[in-house]
């Protein structure tokens, strides 16, 4: 895992899927966000599959994220899912983490007047 | 300048963007950057409206060319209340036709708040003899007088849709019973206003029942001196760093504030169930005394019942990480509510007039938030209400 720098090249041109729909996956979203990095969907590590949508993204299981293996990149939050991350970067996916996020106050965001 | 699109807002819009044709009303500076926000997550824009003459912007008047209710207006202006001003021009409602990004909710506010010396604030309505009240009914000719008190989820003047008071004036309606309504609720207010403003304005309305539904506010009160009005507190602090106070002996006296005693041994929630509590007895007893009849009901909420959830209450609890009007966690928040809710209803279980309402919703789309309800709520609140009352 390598950590997330937000202006990161890496993620230039790949999918960008959030692993976990929890908090932390929330308040990583918000994070992206605020850095005007497209988010495609998150990622439910529990592989139920949803109509529910988190912050109007899709939400996909893990078999699903593996049939676009090669251009996606993972983003975790948090140290809850540390473990199933190392395991997906084992099989091949590339993983980003941002385990700073307790400075993010809720998913609220700014707009700065140009 | 920054504009702050807050968690609850963000996620309304994203929810309007379901249902709605989004369009941007937005200064030149802002409009860059919400557009590129919008796209980030997933909303489409039908296209932008501006005064300036902006080449890429349609005429504010091209909305009046639009079915109403099928668009919502996105307003990051500097100058809301001049947008304010152009939209309603326009024929567009507050929260119903557009709202202002950084409080991107359904709230209308129909009725100013002014400061009040004994509750902090109160609803200014413009008849001097039922100031604070939204009255729905003839209060000259109608045989049965209600007066209904608490908060923001009592409030007539915040949405555009009905009150559960003025859904309980036409359920009685439908019943055959004469009958006004006088609504006191005030966004904000818990169980300790709803005391004050019964003692000091609402008997003067002559009721013939006093409806209090409330519970969610006392949660929220401060950990101490909880009979102080938090805007009162602000009043307070600031009139001292004012000092520019006169009156008897004040010119001899150094002046500082004083809340009294503190009802509070530690604030934490029993203690706040209790105040709950102990203050529909107070307003009870004062009922009691002047032979009027009285209930209180204990309110639902998000968190405290075990309604089954619709998409957009599943997608309010999986979205939002801080809920309520302190911004709390999520999860606190919803413990908290629970067991507010549990150790009220051990307590009220002795007095038949404290109605528990915590689970009369069923899977219907109900709530906007973590307490506030839509119109269908309001009438689902009002048919027990009457029920409880009248059988």
């Amino acid at each position: 895992m390598k950590p997330l720098y937000i202006k990161n090249p890496l993620l230039e041109d790949k999918k960008i899927v959030i692993y976990g729909i929890d908090e932390k996956a929330v308040l990583t979203f918000t994070t992206l966000l605020q850095n005007e990095v497209y988010v495609s969907c998150f990622c439910d590590p529990e592989a139920k599959s949803t109509n529910l949508k988190i912050m109007n993204k899709s939400v996909i299981t893990l078999e699903e994220l593996k049939n676009c293996k090669s251009e996606t990149i993972i983003v975790i939050g948090g140290l809850d899912h540390m473990n199933r991350a190392e395991m997906l970067e084992q099989e091949g996916f590339q993983v980003l983490y941002d385990f700073n996020l307790s400075s993010y106050e809720g998913n609220s965001i700014w707009v700065q007047g140009e | 300048m920054l504009r702050v699109i807050s968690d609850y807002s963000l996620w309304e819009l994203i929810e309007d963007s379901r249902q709605y044709k989004m369009i941007l009303f937005a200064d030149e500076k802002y409009r860059k950057q919400v557009r590129k926000i919008l796209k980030l997550v997933d909303v489409d824009l039908a296209y932008e409206v501006s005064e300036d003459g902006a080449d890429d912007c349609c005429q504010i008047y091209d909305l009046l060319y639009e079915d109403i209710d099928e668009i919502m207006v996105i307003v990051a202006k500097d100058d809301f209340f001049k947008a304010q001003k152009t939209l309603s021009e326009v024929g567009l409602q507050m929260g119903v036709n557009y709202k202002n990004i950084e409080r991107f909710s359904k709230e209308s506010n129909l009725l100013p708040y002014y400061y009040d010396p004994v509750m902090g604030y109160n609803l200014e309505t413009k008849e001097k003899d039922t100031a604070g009240f939204c009255i729905f009914g003839d209060k000259e000719k109608a045989e049965l007088r209600i007066l209904t008190l608490g908060g923001s989820t009592t409030d007539a003047s915040i949405y555009s849709f009905k009150s559960w008071s003025e859904c309980l004036h036409e359920v009685l309606n439908e019943k055959g019973i004469s009958n006004v309504v006088m609504c006191g609720g005030v966004a904000g207010y818990a169980s300790s206003e709803e005391l004050f403003k019964l003692i000091r304005d609402g008997f003067s309305l002559n009721p013939d029942i006093i409806l209090n539904y409330s519970g969610v506010n006392d949660m929220q009160v401060e950990e101490e001196y909880p009979y102080i009005n938090f805007y009162m507190r602000q009043i307070c602090q600031h009139l001292i760093q004012k000092r520019n106070m006169n009156g008897l002996n004040f010119d001899s006296h150094s002046f500082g504030v004083s809340y009294g005693i503190n009802g509070f041994d530690n604030g934490e929630l029993s203690e706040k169930c209790n105040f709950w509590v102990q203050n529909q007895k107070m307003i009870h007893a004062i009922c009691n005394m002047r032979n009027i009849k009285h209930i209180s009901f204990l309110q639902p909420a998000l968190f405290n019942g075990a309604k089954p959830l619709s998409y957009r209450e599943q997608s309010y609890q999986s979205n939002l990480v801080y809920v309520g009007v302190k911004r709390e966690h999520k999860e606190s928040y919803a413990y908290r509510t629970k067991n507010f809710a549990r150790i009220i209803k051990e307590t009220i279980q002795e007095y038949e007039w404290i109605v528990d309402l915590t689970e009369i919703f069923d899977t219907e789309d109900i709530y906007i938030d973590y307490a506030h309800v839509n119109e269908r709520g309001n009438r689902v609140i009002a048919e027990h209400i009457a029920k409880a009352c009248f059988g």
